[in-house]
């Protein structure tokens, strides 16, 4: 059951067993933290995404456009943020990109472990969606509230990367490309070193 | 001279006087020292030679680039995010240029409860205007405060709080304000453009792009060091070998701790990594009618420092700063999800935020995980949970007195508050485990200084208890946290390291 849980997360979650006085249902939520680890990652029905991706597969290019579109507020905008964090996911280091895949998976299927909802997360109603991002925001489990804050870590440097999303927050974007300044400060050439 | 490795396709060795593993705020000004004192040195670098042309202001580019881990390494439980930069210049070249001298009463406390004695104030006062006098040090004025400053000096002197301009060492700045993702000027005057240039101009064989694995030490003396090459043009990595009899671990308290036990350098009573401080941060948002525009301008250049009384004590209390706000980290530290979130970015152009640094006594570890990297073990006491309580109502009382229309405190749902004295739901929310998000630039403490080897790793010039010719010079060294940002600390010290290494020779 360890290998198949990045080494990071599962690091926290056995100390939260170990050293936390938790709630009972704090230790429930670990339990089920662990066994929604087993759950299948290969569901059908997610719609194949409009290019082709780098990182996410297509299950989970659907999932995390639709935690990042709920965790973000978006409505019916253009932007893709998922290809945006396709991208930047991709140029991660190995260890990264396989707690992202873990924590989407489990994400994805916690729904019948934790809201006893019949439905996977991407397949829930707005409302419903928010609803269970909020049990993760607020969580009495300190590794839930850390999901959360990843994922939304992700969607965040997604989306606020992207230029034209920076008319809807009044940011007027770097000087670069606007404004000529002068460079100060004369970097030497770096000389082979064999 | 800075050396391109991509070129290499062999195994390289290196010989010199002296190793610096870490060009940063130490590594740096030792490197420059010990060549200025006529030492070969070559200085080991993880991150790449950056230069003010790839500093694209663009955050989702820049953080990768300059940052550890992209500037997001958690601690074990989330509560703390830790950026240490990695590049050439080390974290300085991501910094805020604040210039504080190491604090007279925390240095008495360390001579008191450490034996640091010959590290009082006035024996480092000729090292800090060494320093301050290398970097342009200069007084900010109110030509340079933003209107984020602004808001925390409004507040403060309503309420009658103590505050004052900052020190900065930087040089003709424009004021673009993207400070924390590199300057694309050249206005910083940091370890690159200062410290590093003189040490290449002496002679110092600069090698960035090098991940150190060990120190090789026999018989309690050190030999050199053995490290890795990455970004070979072949796609391969090689093994780097630096014989030196003197090696200098200057790689930051969280990666010098590390390479300590890699190198099973001696450790008898279990010191290594085990006093970390974080001088942690949270920051206390406030919505105003007016625009702000908080990441215009120097990010930070006033400070209210009402609630560090170190004559009181030298243990807890914080500094209130203005809070650097590019957009996607602010989005990141805003609370709440989906309308809420949004509602509060629609509202972006219109908040001040204050940044509230903790004089942490709670001390942290750091420890190889199952893969090797470093892990963070760091669970704020109740001490520091109640000066963060503390600084979560200090800043609705400031952001309210500077007017402000509503607050929004940092925790991971939405809190705001439209009315102060509904800061009372601190007291019932109180602090949990990542709840409420704290933030850290400042990691020390990891391999402290002491006069007695039993109870400390080096002596008061960095140098290792019972290992010849191996010393630190990074924020690792400090016995407890230094209360205020640690650039200068970090740079007094590392040439005083430098100067006991010449005197060694």
């Amino acid at each position: 059951m360890k290998g198949e849980l990045p080494a990071g997360l599962l690091d926290v979650l056995e100390r939260e067993i170990e050293r936390r006085s938790l709630l009972r249902g704090s230790v429930s939520g670990v339990l089920l933290l662990w066994l929604g680890a087993l759950l299948p990652s290969g569901c059908r029905g997610y719609p194949s995404p409009p290019v082709s991706l780098h990182f996410f597969s297509d299950e989970e290019y659907a999932i995390f456009q639709a935690v990042a579109r709920a965790i973000l507020g978006l409505e019916d905008e253009d932007v893709d943020v998922a290809v945006e964090v396709d991208a930047l996911a991709s140029r991660m280091g190995g260890n990264v990109r396989r707690d992202i895949r873990w924590m989407l998976r489990i994400f994805e299927h916690g729904t019948h472990l934790f809201d006893l909802k019949g439905k996977r997360f991407s397949r829930l109603a707005r409302a419903d969606q928010e609803q269970y991002l909020r049990g993760w925001m607020t969580s009495s489990l300190g590794a839930r509230r850390m999901v959360f804050r990843a994922l939304k870590l992700l969607s965040v440097l997604g989306y606020y990367g992207m230029s034209e999303t920076w008319t809807t927050i009044g940011y007027d974007g770097p000087w670069l490309g606007r404004r000529t300044e002068e460079r100060r400060f004369s970097y030497e050439r770096p000389v082979p070193l064999a | 001279m800075i050396v391109d490795s991509s070129t290499v396709e062999a195994d390289v060795t290196l010989a010199a006087d002296v190793c610096v593993v870490g060009s940063g705020a130490g590594g740096s000004v030792v490197a420059a020292e010990l060549v200025a004192g006529g030492k070969s040195v070559v200085v080991l670098e993880e991150g790449h030679y950056w230069t003010s042309e790839d500093f694209t202001q663009r955050e989702e580019e820049m953080y990768p680039r300059l940052y550890r881990e992209r500037g997001t390494k958690p601690t074990a439980d989330y509560t703390v995010l830790v950026s240490q930069g990695r590049a050439l210049g080390g974290s300085t070249r991501a910094s805020f240029c604040l210039c504080f001298r190491t604090p007279r009463q925390i240095l008495a406390h360390w001579a008191e409860r450490f034996g640091l004695s010959d590290l009082a104030h006035e024996d480092l006062f000729p090292y800090f205007t060494r320093v301050e006098e290398r970097l342009a040090v200069q007084d900010m004025g109110p030509a340079e405060l933003n209107a984020n400053n602004r808001v925390l000096k409004r507040g403060a002197e309503r309420l009658g709080f103590r505050g004052r301009f900052l020190r900065h060492n930087r040089t003709d700045c424009l004021g673009c304000g993207y400070c924390a993702i590199g300057c694309a000027y050249d206005r910083k005057n940091d370890a690159l453009t200062t410290y590093l240039a003189a040490a290449s101009t002496g002679g110092a064989r600069i090698v960035p792009d090098v991940h150190v694995e060990k120190v090789r030490h026999e018989r309690g003396r050190v030999l050199g060091v053995t490290g890795r090459l990455a970004g070979t043009r072949t796609g391969k990595s090689y093994a780097l070998r630096v014989e030196a009899p003197t090696v200098v671990l200057a790689a930051g308290a969280l990666e010098s701790p590390m390479l300590w036990f890699r190198s099973d350098l001696p450790d008898r009573q279990r010191l290594a990594g085990r006093s970390l401080h974080l001088h942690p941060y949270l920051v206390v948002a406030g919505v105003f009618d007016e625009p702000i525009a908080a990441w215009q301008g120097i990010p930070h250049s006033y400070l209210v420092d009402e609630f560090l009384n170190l004559d009181k004590s030298v243990e807890g209390g914080y500094l209130a700063m203005a809070a650097s706000a590019l957009p996607i980290a602010t989005a990141a530290l805003l609370p709440g999800l989906g309308r809420d979130h949004r509602r509060l970015m629609n509202r972006y152009a219109r908040t001040a935020a204050i940044a509230f640094f903790l004089h942490d006594r709670t001390r942290g570890q750091i420890q190889a995980d199952s893969r090797g990297q470093a892990m963070i073990e760091y669970r704020l006491n109740d001490d520091d949970k109640r000066d963060a309580m503390s600084a979560m109502r200090r800043g609705c009382e400031l952001l309210f007195a500077a007017g402000a229309k509503s607050v929004v405190l940092p925790y991971n749902d939405l809190v705001e508050l439209h009315r102060r004295p509904e800061i009372q739901v601190v007291e019932e929310r109180g602090i949990l485990a990542n709840d409420p998000l704290f933030l850290s630039f400042h990691p020390q403490g990891t391999l402290p200084m002491g006069k007695e080897p039993k109870r400390s790793l080096l002596d008061s010039f960095g140098a290792a208890h019972g290992v010849t010719g191996l010393y630190v010079a990074d924020a690792s060294v400090f016995p407890t946290s230094v209360a205020v940002p640690p650039q200068i600390s970090v740079m007094a010290l590392a040439t005083r390291t430098a100067e006991r290494i010449l005197r060694a020779s």
